[in-house]
């Protein structure tokens, strides 16, 4: 009749009895819980306290329980346990000033009722376990609410797959598509839906028990179902893709596809997108990526060490190498990789970054008053810092809404011409953005001292590369172009020329 | 004389035929480009493998 909560102590004597009892009635895989608790303990500060919220009614098990539990022979609730993680000592009993512990909240978990794979919808805060490398991207916000008080939690979603309703794909495409539907806006699946959906027209068997798990075709079915825009790449077919991972001489082929694969990937989790990343037998997914930075690197995906993925068989918060090394993961193993996009974007990453880098290339190598001088080469006479530059320049292409673009570019340290021309561009909805930069700008393990030179604005709802470019500004040049007319265009001169911060997400 | 090498850059860049430039960006970028497209295509043999875990 009353909402029951009880608060216990994260690894106190009441907890172990809990996660004990919890823990003997859960059958297959608890690795998802003990890395739960793993993550816990690592945040800083980390976990402390609990509060255990009993009889609620999720809605994501809800939809397990009607597709499924309902009805089978052996009765099980529809009310599931929810528990909600504090950093910090919380009072025993949860009074008024629950309230003040707002910013403690390191997110929820949902135990399901049922005995197989327990855990449930989870939305957890970022663990950045070093702040300086770890790059988690595809985090929203999410409400979560204890008595009178509401929770935000800017965090990402995790899900454990029950194996009657869905199997890894399905969670995979669960936890992807709750944080589109929260951050974009799009419509949000229930587990059911992505099982219906998947097999409406290929069913390939049984709706459920859904244990076969879903092909890859079944998954982009399920997504276009639902109306999000998606698209797969397979690991086998990137070879011939154009990159300039190609000039990397000292790789041999097989070497130079896994990294343009990764490049690949990288673009889309880079731009806040997360990616479905699929074995021959699994599926996780990319939320963020680590960046490790070395001066002696000539393409920018080399300083992609990993990406931070949630994989629903072994818990949130892993990392998957992007260059196998003994016994760990690595994306060598990974045979496709499905993207969502928002649907208003048209143009994918790897051509986005085609179309800047001929512009930019063309334009640099535009000849000069004689025919031995290029573009180029007169910068670099006027600022002889960038002979260096320009000779290793490395690129960062990711996707923006160019409502934050502006945003972000109101507070950043950009040239001030550069600011007020970008602030009144007319730009679609989503916009591709190649940063400039070389690997020297680049390789500072501080963060906040890696810089750029330039970047390039591409229409993301161009039907092609040609003639992609909105913008363009490699210090001290700024040029923005007319989509409509090839005639008309607005050529500045920037005055203060020095490379500027890197401005992350 | 830094003048006169920003005049010079500034002279190169007026000189610039644009509407040639965004033919030639075209025409580039549709051969890049279309060595991607060959190789993108994904077979139902490809895909028959389950997804289970």
């Amino acid at each position: 009749m009353y909402c029951k909560y009880k608060v216990v102590e994260f690894r106190g004597e009441e907890w172990q009895s809990f996660r004990m009892k919890i823990l003997s009635q859960y059958a297959v895989n608890k690795k998802p819980f003990l890395t739960l608790e793993r993550v816990l303990s690592e945040y800083n500060p980390p976990c402390k306290s609990v509060i255990i919220e009993e009889e609620y009614i999720d809605k994501d098990y809800l939809s397990e329980f009607k597709a499924f539990y309902s009805s089978t022979f052996k009765k099980y609730s529809s009310r599931c346990m929810r528990l909600h993680f504090f950093n910090c000592a919380l009072p025993k009993r949860l009074n008024n000033r629950l309230g003040e512990y707002k910013n403690n909240y390191l997110g929820f978990c949902i135990i399901r009722p049922t005995e197989l794979q327990r855990l449930g919808r989870t939305i957890l805060k970022p663990l950045i376990r070093n702040a300086s490398e770890d790059y988690i991207l595809c985090k929203a916000e999410y409400k979560s609410h204890i008595l009178e008080y509401e929770f935000l939690t800017e965090g990402i979603p995790f899900f454990q797959q029950d194996t009657k309703v869905g199997a890894c794909a399905q969670a995979a495409l669960w936890m992807a598509s709750r944080y589109m539907s929260h951050r974009f806006s799009l419509s949000e699946y229930l587990p059911y839906d992505i099982t219906h959906f998947a097999k409406r027209s290929i069913s390939w068997g049984r709706e459920f028990p859904a244990e076969d798990g879903l092909t890859e075709f079944q998954m982009l079915e399920a997504l276009r179902e639902k109306g999000y825009s998606s698209v797969i790449y397979s690991r086998g077919k990137v070879g011939a893709i154009t990159s300039q991972v190609n000039n990397l001489t000292e790789l041999n082929y097989e070497d130079k596809a896994n990294l343009k694969f990764a490049e690949i990937i990288y673009r889309y989790v880079e731009s806040c997108l997360p990616v479905l990343l699929c074995y021959d037998d699994h599926v996780i997914v990319a939320m963020g990526h680590t960046f490790i930075p070395n001066i002696q690197y000539k393409v920018g995906i080399q300083n992609i060490h990993s990406f931070i993925i949630n994989d629903d068989a072994s818990g949130p918060f892993r990392y998957l190498l992007v260059k196998k090394e003994k016994n760990c993961g690595s994306i060598e193993e990974i045979r496709s990789a499905i993207i969502i996009m928002p649907p208003e974007v048209v143009l994918k990453g790897e051509d986005a970054e085609i179309g800047a880098l001929i512009a930019l290339n063309k334009l640099l190598d535009f000849p000069g008053s004689n025919a031995d001088t290029k573009l180029k080469d007169l910068i670099s006479e006027l600022h002889p810092d960038y002979k260096k530059w320009l000779s290793n320049l490395i690129y960062r292409t990711y996707l923006l809404a160019s409502t934050e673009f502006k945003a972000r570019i109101s507070n950043s340290q950009l040239p001030k011409e550069v600011k007020n021309l970008y602030i009144r561009l007319l730009l679609p909805k989503y916009i591709w953005i190649t940063e400039i930069s070389s690997n020297e700008l680049m390789a500072n393990a501080n963060p906040e001292q890696r810089y750029k030179i330039g970047e390039i604005i591409v229409d993301s709802t161009a039907a092609s590369t040609a003639g992609c470019v909105i913008a363009m500004h490699l210090t001290p040049l700024l040029f923005a172009f007319d989509r409509n007319n090839t005639n008309k265009y607005t050529f500045k001169r920037v005055a203060l020329v020095q490379p500027y911060p890197i401005d992350y997400r | 004389m830094t003048k006169t090498k920003e005049k010079k850059m500034v002279r190169v860049i007026k000189s610039i035929d644009w509407p040639s430039f965004w033919i030639e960006h075209a025409n580039e970028s549709e051969n890049k480009v279309e060595g991607i497209k060959k190789v993108r295509i994904l077979s139902l043999e490809d895909s028959k493998k389950q997804f289970v875990m």
